[in-house]
């Protein structure tokens, strides 16, 4: 028998001073265990799931939801852990769609769950089916004025109700209601108003940037690095595979930059109290920029660890997660090392503002077409220009230059992994196509 | 001297452009009015009625049924100093001056490097709705809107019918202006010439919120009444009239869909190629991301004129559709009109 403990507002962040709980997922007498969400807080930044960390049984959930509360107010009241008890009601009141995520993104997406068809096991809604239903519906039909109004507002038109054509007057009817849900704080259900959401974001990126430019000495440099092995050894992979199991530049890029700040010590850590503090794991925080305006950078955590399979679907899950604006716990955690990539945005080169209090940040633009010499000739080179943005309190131009270096010289070694293993598999089927030739 | 009209009084269009023909002979010596008809029999549509009995055959000059000579002789007078006022009975009868008209008016200006202009005002009677048929009752303004080196205005009120044509002899270059036969019998107020401000301008006949129904000339009465049925069932209209053709206010028009979000265009010439869709294609041009609806277009159908009077009424504008048009833009649809 485990004495009673409280479950505390946990910090999502390191600015992070207090939340809201917009959903509870669990009830009084439920049993959770480690790993499991147990709640949505609503932050500055965002809707985030909260994890729980213990096995456990709820005795009492001590604040509502709705109701904002600093961090480390105790907000649940945990029993001992009890033995195996069927689900949570939480689970059971959700029909086929278990997961609190794709519940409410259904509901955002003004998706009639009744009509969900589920793929996964014991019929249970995946996102991919969800996303399957959204994207087979009939298309919202919008004014040129409704577009233009709905992509300057930051409003996602497809939150709105009915199946006619989408009006100017439509989008500024949603606008206004965000400023109404604003003006009344942090009540009601309607906290998750993507409108309501812009600006709290807008200011906390304004306050974020304005002290990491006020603080920081920033210095940049820059190189072109020749894609044209890995992006030929890319294609090789990806023609072999179904589209799930494609691997972007973008994750590549990402693989080598983390393996390179494990070789580069200097760069991967944080400037605090006038010294530069090393961090013990390359924890990789992305910038995501998301379709309403604004910028999200969540963490990938022990990013050097990872082979560039799992990077690509942890590329995938905080991208998603950022977007729909529901990042996890573990998305939120201090990152020791920030990389931005405008390779969707199509511009040749990015001199980024580094993250306070990290001491820099890896910057790729547009993978272009170059014409460069090559063994003396005239060659065309699909190339990367990265930059590295370095803190010149915390290091200097060497070290930059010797960690662009060490980048450029890790990327071809992220793929080799993937390459062998489907080599060997190739070589198989050779073998294969060889022994049937020898059997005739 | 005439004494131009010091207060706001009430006259008819056919009244309000009879007194500006007399006023514009008597203030200029160099100003006549020639064409069939209007001396001694007054006038087609009795707009010149009385004046020959007090101007004279010398000022007000019966000519030939010759259209391309006498548009010649005008344009000679002009090129001589004179400032000759041309009547074409009907916009129908110009095509037998076109040649005058498109290869010489508009163009001496620019073949003589500026040295010959042509100072000529052609007057024409357009427009349906009079059981006329098909060869005197079709609108060509459009047509010669489209062609560069004349001007083309388009009268929709008495006060312009009063004041478009002392303005039209002031200009330079060649003006025509098409006078809608529908509208000679229709009365309004005239006021000062100041208040008729520049013809080139477009004006906004009504003010309103949701569209814009952008018309000129003849159909701008039936387009007011529209208006006025709407507002009836909650939509508030905004009524732009054109009055020029070319050179076309693009501003006005523009900044009045910018306001509505939402266009339909009334015009009494066909649709296919008309002044209708070159106005659709500055909108378009112009506020694409402004538009909550397609534009609309309400013209003549694609036929001849019919004669009878009810197969007349079907081919042209009427409030009945213009009313439907401005329904479907305000539920962000559009009436495809296929004839």
């Amino acid at each position: 028998m485990v004495s009673a403990t409280d479950f505390a507002m946990p910090s999502l962040g390191a600015d992070m001073d207090d939340g809201v709980i917009v959903e509870w997922l669990i009830e009084p007498g439920d049993r959770v265990s480690r790993g499991q969400v147990v709640a949505v807080v609503e932050t500055d930044k965002s809707e985030i799931e909260v994890e729980i960390f213990q096995d456990a049984r709820v005795e009492e959930l001590l604040v509502p939801a709705g109701v904002r509360v600093a961090v480390g107010t105790p907000i649940a009241r945990l029993g001992g852990v009890v033995g195996a008890e069927s689900t949570t009601a939480a689970s059971q009141r959700q029909g086929s769609i278990t997961s609190p995520v794709l519940r409410r993104l259904a509901d955002r997406l003004d998706v009639d769950q009744a009509m969900l068809v589920g793929s996964g096991a014991g019929g249970r809604v995946r996102r991919d089916d969800l996303m399957a239903a959204v994207a087979t519906r009939p298309q919202r039909r919008l004014t040129p004025r409704a577009r233009r109004l709905a992509a300057e507002g930051g409003v996602d038109p497809s939150s709105l109700p009915g199946d006619s054509v989408i009006t100017g007057a439509d989008i500024e009817d949603v606008s206004a209601r965000g400023v109404e849900v604003r003006d009344r704080g942090s009540h009601g259900p309607a906290v998750s108003d993507p409108v309501a959401e812009t600006d709290p974001m807008r200011a906390r990126i304004a306050s974020l940037m304005e002290r990491s430019w006020a603080e920081i000495p920033h210095f940049h440099i820059s190189d072109r690095i020749d894609l044209t092995e890995m992006l030929d050894r890319l294609e090789v992979h990806n023609s072999r595979v179904g589209p799930a199991g494609r691997v972007l530049p973008a994750a590549v890029l990402l693989c080598a930059v983390a393996r390179a700040a494990r070789r580069v010590p200097a760069v991967n850590g944080w400037w605090i109290d006038g010294a530069f503090e090393a961090a013990a794991a390359v924890d990789l925080a992305v910038v995501v920029a998301r379709r309403g305006g604004g910028i999200i950078a969540p963490t990938i955590g022990s990013a050097d660890e990872l082979g560039i399979v799992e990077m690509m679907e942890q590329l995938n899950g905080v991208v998603g997660r950022a977007r729909a604006q529901r990042l996890r716990t573990t998305d939120t955690a201090p990152a020791s090392l920030t990389v931005t990539n405008l390779g969707d945005l199509g511009a040749e080169t990015v001199h980024g503002v580094i993250l306070a209090p990290q001491v820099a940040l890896v910057g790729f633009g547009a993978i272009r077409e170059h014409v460069v010499a090559v063994d003396g000739l005239i060659g065309v080179r699909p190339m990367v220009s990265a930059t590295i943005t370095g803190d010149h309190r915390s290091f200097d131009g060497l070290v930059a230059a010797r960690f662009l270096g060490q980048i450029a010289a890790e990327i071809v070694p992220v793929i080799a992994g993937l390459d062998t293993a489907r080599s060997v598999s190739d070589r198989i089927d050779d073998l294969g196509g060889d022994l049937v030739e020898e059997r005739r | 001297m005439a004494e131009p009209a010091a207060m706001e009084t009430e006259m008819t269009c056919r009244e309000a452009m009879r007194a500006a023909l007399r006023e514009s002979i008597i203030d200029d010596d160099r100003v006549v009015l020639m064409g069939e008809d209007v001396g001694a029999y007054g006038g087609c549509f009795a707009v010149s009625s009385g004046l020959f009995d007090e101007l004279g055959s010398e000022r007000i000059i019966d000519t030939p049924l010759s259209e391309l000579g006498f548009v010649g002789a005008g344009i000679g007078a002009a090129l001589g100093g004179m400032r000759p006022i041309v009547e074409i009975m009907t916009g129908n009868f110009s095509l037998l001056a076109l040649d005058q008209i498109v290869n010489t008016a508009a163009t001496l200006r620019h073949m003589s490097g500026g040295q010959l202009g042509v100072p000529i005002v052609i007057r024409l009677a357009t427009g349906g709705g009079r059981q006329l048929a098909a060869q005197h009752s079709h609108s060509f303004d459009g047509w010669f809107g489209h062609i560069p080196g004349i001007k083309v205005w388009s009268p929709g009120v008495a006060e312009d019918f009063r004041w478009m044509l002392s303005a039209a002899l002031a200009d330079p270059d060649p003006v025509l202006i098409f006078e809608h036969v529908g509208l000679y019998g229709r009365s309004g107020p005239v006021g000062a010439r100041s208040d008729a401000g520049d013809p080139e301008r477009a004006v906004i006949r009504r003010p309103g919120r949701d569209l814009s129904l952008i018309t000129f000339g003849g159909t701008l009465p039936m387009v007011l009444d529209a208006a006025t049925e709407l507002f009836g069932d909650g939509v508030d209209a905004e009524v732009v009239d054109l009055r020029c053709l070319r050179p076309l206010d693009t501003s006005t028009m523009v900044e009045s869909v910018r306001r509505t979000h939402r266009a339909v265009i009334i015009d009494e010439g066909w649709r296919s190629g008309g002044i209708s869709a070159e106005v659709s294609a500055r909108l378009a041009e112009h506020c694409f991301y402004d538009l909550d609806a397609p534009i609309g277009r309400v013209c003549s159908r694609e036929v001849p004129m019919p004669y009878p009077a009810h197969l007349e009424a079907a081919a042209l504008p009427s409030v009945e559709r213009i009313v439907e048009a401005a329904r479907a833009a305000m539920d962000a649809t559009v009436v495809v009109e296929t004839w």
